[in-house]
């Protein structure tokens, strides 16, 4: 279990409880859920890197406590 | 802003919902980390191999190093010389004991090889087995109780193949040579051919030609050995013809062995030094061993010298008829030329016959009355003339140098005095001889030189005579001196001349100066002399030599060394007296200079001359304006006459006083102190002369006028003061200052008397 901190920086921080090997869908499920937005609406970021829905968390080399970006488009 | 955030459970049930999977608990285990264990595990299982192999290669290397010590240990090749070997001595003791220690096992090694051998074929090889053999020497050589080793002896294939083998021992052959060899030196030594005829009958048989020659020398003839195998027979046959010993042993045992016993009693160890083995390094006491030197023979060459003179002596003693001398042949190899030698001792014989037979007691008077003779011609020489006798030669050459230059002074003094009397009108017969006789003498001279020289001399000789005559006479009556008539001859006229002033005898230089030249001239002719008295000697010294060359005793080695002391003799003499020649030897020279116009240049100009030359500049043309303007000065003054003014005033007024038909002139006339104007153009204005002599020089009459107008014109000048020139009139001047008035009437006088004082100062 990892824990990630995604901050949309209008006022939405959410700690996320997630496996390594979650997609990044899975991350954007449970953030919704937890935040009460619609999954597809949401972008995560880091940088200029666009996290795409079907890559595992452990691929992108998302580890434990890591900061993402938070979008909505 | 707060964070939100979910329980474990929260999300759980969530997951669920969303159809995923529960959340892992734990801490996430990558594939990473476990490679990274693997590679940690890896590494240090290789590092724990590597501690390994260090150990042992560790104890690997001490291992070797333990091996490499016990291999070195010991001594080194420097630490050894420090030890108990230190000493070369010790050192070669021990090498020594090391050599004979394995010479010791070899010889062992060796002796007990060849026993085995030895022990192999005595097995085989007995007595029997010899007999048959034939042995080169007698029965009789071999003694009782000796050992000898004997040998096959050496033989070519067929001499083999004829006699078959021969068992000699090798140092009885060579004894046997050798006696041989010393019997044949022995023949040959005595004379072979004796010079009789009766060989036939002394020897009882004619020999053969050359028949020492007939016995060659190795060749063994008579040699009868015997055969081993039958020794009892040969034997017993030699001792039956050999006498007193065949009886011996005839005689029994008992007798063989009391013979045998006498050998053995008078036996000599025939045990010698075991040739010492050569070796590298000797022990100090080995090294001591000297060498014997070898004696010469002397050869005695001494008997023959005393034969000679034992022959001398009998010469002397009694000169009886010459018989020869016994000669030895063996003494005659000594003596290469004896016929030379005895010619020698011959012709001494010859010589003191002579002088014993010619010192009879008449030769001697006429030896003395001979003498007499000459001494008597000695006084002749004395009276008149020059002999040249054997004797004064043989004094001339004692000392040349002492005797030469004495001799050739009076010989000038006598010339010269002669020369006077010629000049005096009173020539002597006898005088004339005399000059004749020398130069007679001095036949090889230069002659014109001579008699220069000579003419010379005499002439100085005269004015010196002159010169001491007149003073004499100066000394006894000076007050009337008598004058030297011409009549009497050249030196009286010079004298005459002299003592009126019209010859000047010349400055003490120029008087030196002819001495000098006086003697150079001298010089000269006496070289002259001695050159022909020296060509005179070296003729007759090669005469001598040719004379005494003819003699046949006179050796050729003989006149080498007289020649060489001749030669030395005469350089020696020539050096001499070129010596005492130059000890005053005074060359007369003086400088001179002269310009291109041939004027005497001092030394100044000369210099300037020169350094002109040298550096190829002259001087500016101002400066050589200059100087040809001194020159031409010089040149008017010496032109100049001596009785006149330059201006020739005295003849002047010597045609003044013609014209006039006076003695006396008159320069200015009455009060009007003026000169005539019909005088004043002959005459210098103002200037009055009266006397009637001429007035040496220039300067002389102008001071002469400047005086008389002082005294003549003072008491008429005082009226012009401003006119006046002269500074001598400054009294007159004061005197000017108060009569101003009798200036008018004074007027033409002093116009006149002012030109007049302008002339005499042009003049001056």
């Amino acid at each position: 279990m990892i824990e990630v901190i995604c901050n949309d920086r209008l006022g939405k921080k959410v700690r996320v409880k997630c496996n390594g090997d979650d997609t990044v869908g899975d991350l954007k499920k449970l953030i919704a859920a937890q935040t009460g937005t619609n999954w597809e609406k949401i972008v995560l970021k880091k940088w200029y890197t666009v996290y795409k829905d079907h890559i595992t968390l452990e691929d992108y080399e998302i580890h434990d406590g890591m900061n993402l970006e938070l979008y909505y488009n | 802003m707060s964070e939100i955030s979910a329980t474990i459970e929260q999300t759980n049930a969530l997951r669920a919902k969303l159809g995923l999977k529960p959340l892992k608990e734990g801490p996430e285990t990558s594939s990473s980390q476990i490679a990274e264990d693997n590679l940690r595990r890896q590494r240090e299982e290789e590092a724990q191999k590597a501690r390994d192999e260090a150990v042992k290669r560790n104890i690997a290397k001490a291992r070797n190093k333990r091996a490499l010590n016990k291999v070195v240990a010991g001594k080194g090749l420097g630490e050894a010389s420090d030890d108990d070997a230190d000493d070369v001595y010790k050192w070669t003791m021990k090498s020594r004991v090391k050599e004979k220690e394995r010479q010791a096992a070899e010889a062992a090694r060796k002796e007990k090889e060849l026993q085995e051998m030895d022990d192999a074929y005595q097995a085989e090889y007995g007595e029997d087995q010899l007999s048959g053999l034939r042995v080169g020497h007698d029965m009789s050589d071999f003694l009782e109780g000796e050992e000898r080793i004997l040998t096959l002896k050496d033989s070519t294939i067929l001499e083999n193949e004829e006699e078959g083998d021969e068992l000699i021992n090798i140092q009885m052959s060579e004894q046997q040579r050798l006696e041989k060899n010393l019997e044949n030196k022995k023949k040959k030594n005595r004379p072979v051919y004796s010079g009789f005829d009766d060989d036939e009958f002394v020897l009882g048989k004619k020999k053969n030609i050359l028949s020492q020659y007939d016995e060659v020398l190795g060749t063994e003839s008579g040699n009868d050995g015997f055969v081993i195998g039958k020794i009892s027979r040969p034997q017993r046959g030699a001792e039956g013809i050999s006498g007193s010993e065949s009886q011996h042993s005839g005689g029994g045992p008992s007798a063989k062995e009391i013979m045998n016993q006498k050998l053995k009693e008078s036996a000599i160890a025939l045990t010698y030094n075991k040739t010492q083995q050569a070796q590298d390094y000797y022990t100090k006491d080995e090294a001591e061993i000297t060498f014997k030197k070898s004696k010469k023979k002397k050869k005695s060459r001494s008997r023959k010298t005393d034969n000679w003179e034992e022959e001398e002596n009998q010469d002397e003693n009694a000169m009886e008829v010459e018989r020869p001398e016994p000669v030895d042949i063996s003494e005659l190899n000594f003596v290469d030329d004896e016929d030379l030698q005895a010619s020698l001792s011959k012709a001494r014989r010859l010589a003191t016959k002579k002088t014993v037979k010619t010192l009879t007691p008449e030769q001697i008077a006429k030896n003395l009355a001979e003498s007499k003779g000459m001494e008597v011609d000695d006084d002749d020489i004395q009276k008149g003339g020059l002999v040249i006798s054997d004797v004064s030669e043989f004094v001339s050459n004692l000392s040349s140098s002492a005797v030469q230059i004495p001799s050739a002074r009076p010989a000038q003094a006598a010339r010269a005095r002669e020369r006077s009397a010629e000049a005096a009108g009173v020539s002597t017969p006898a005088a004339e001889e005399e000059t004749k006789e020398e130069e007679e003498q001095e036949g090889v001279d230069n002659a014109r030189s001579r008699t220069r020289a000579e003419s010379e001399a005499a002439e100085d000789e005269d004015i010196a005579m002159k010169e001491s005559n007149t003073e004499a006479q100066s000394s006894v009556d000076k007050i009337l001196d008598d004058e030297p008539l011409v009549s009497k001859g050249m030196g009286s006229t010079l004298a005459l001349l002299k003592q009126k002033g019209a010859y000047d005898a010349g400055s003490l230089e120029q008087a030196e100066r002819a001495k000098t030249q006086a003697e150079r001239a001298k010089w000269l002719a006496d070289q002259k002399l001695r050159e022909a008295k020296l060509a005179r000697e070296l003729l007759r010294d090669k005469a001598r030599d040719k004379e005494k060359s003819k003699d046949k005793n006179y050796s050729i080695r003989d006149r080498e060394r007289d020649r060489e002391y001749e030669n030395q003799r005469r350089e020696q003499q020539l050096l001499d007296e070129r010596e005492a020649r130059m000890k005053n030897y005074k060359p007369d020279i003086k400088l001179e200079y002269f310009d291109e116009s041939g004027n005497r240049l001092d030394t100044k100009q000369a210099f300037r001359q020169l350094s002109h030359a040298f550096h190829g500049k002259t001087s500016g043309k101002m400066k050589t304006e200059k100087r040809m303007k001194k020159l031409e000065d010089e040149r008017r003054l010496m032109g100049m006459s001596s009785t006149d003014t330059p201006l020739n005033m005295v003849s002047a007024f010597q045609e003044r006083q013609k014209a006039a038909g006076s003695a006396h002139i008159v320069l200015a006339t009455g009060n009007r102190n003026a000169v005539p104007s019909s005088l004043a153009s002959t005459t210098i204005g103002g200037t009055v002369s009266t006397t009637a002599t001429g007035y040496r020089s220039g300067t002389t009459s102008v001071a002469n006028t400047t005086t008389h107008q002082s005294t003549f014109a003072a008491p008429n000048q005082g009226a012009q003061p401003s006119m006046s020139i002269s500074g001598v009139h400054a009294p007159n001047r004061e005197k000017v200052t108060f009569g101003l008035k009798r200036k008018a009437d004074s007027a033409t006088g002093a116009t006149q008397d002012e030109s007049a004082a302008k002339k005499t100062r042009s003049d001056a």
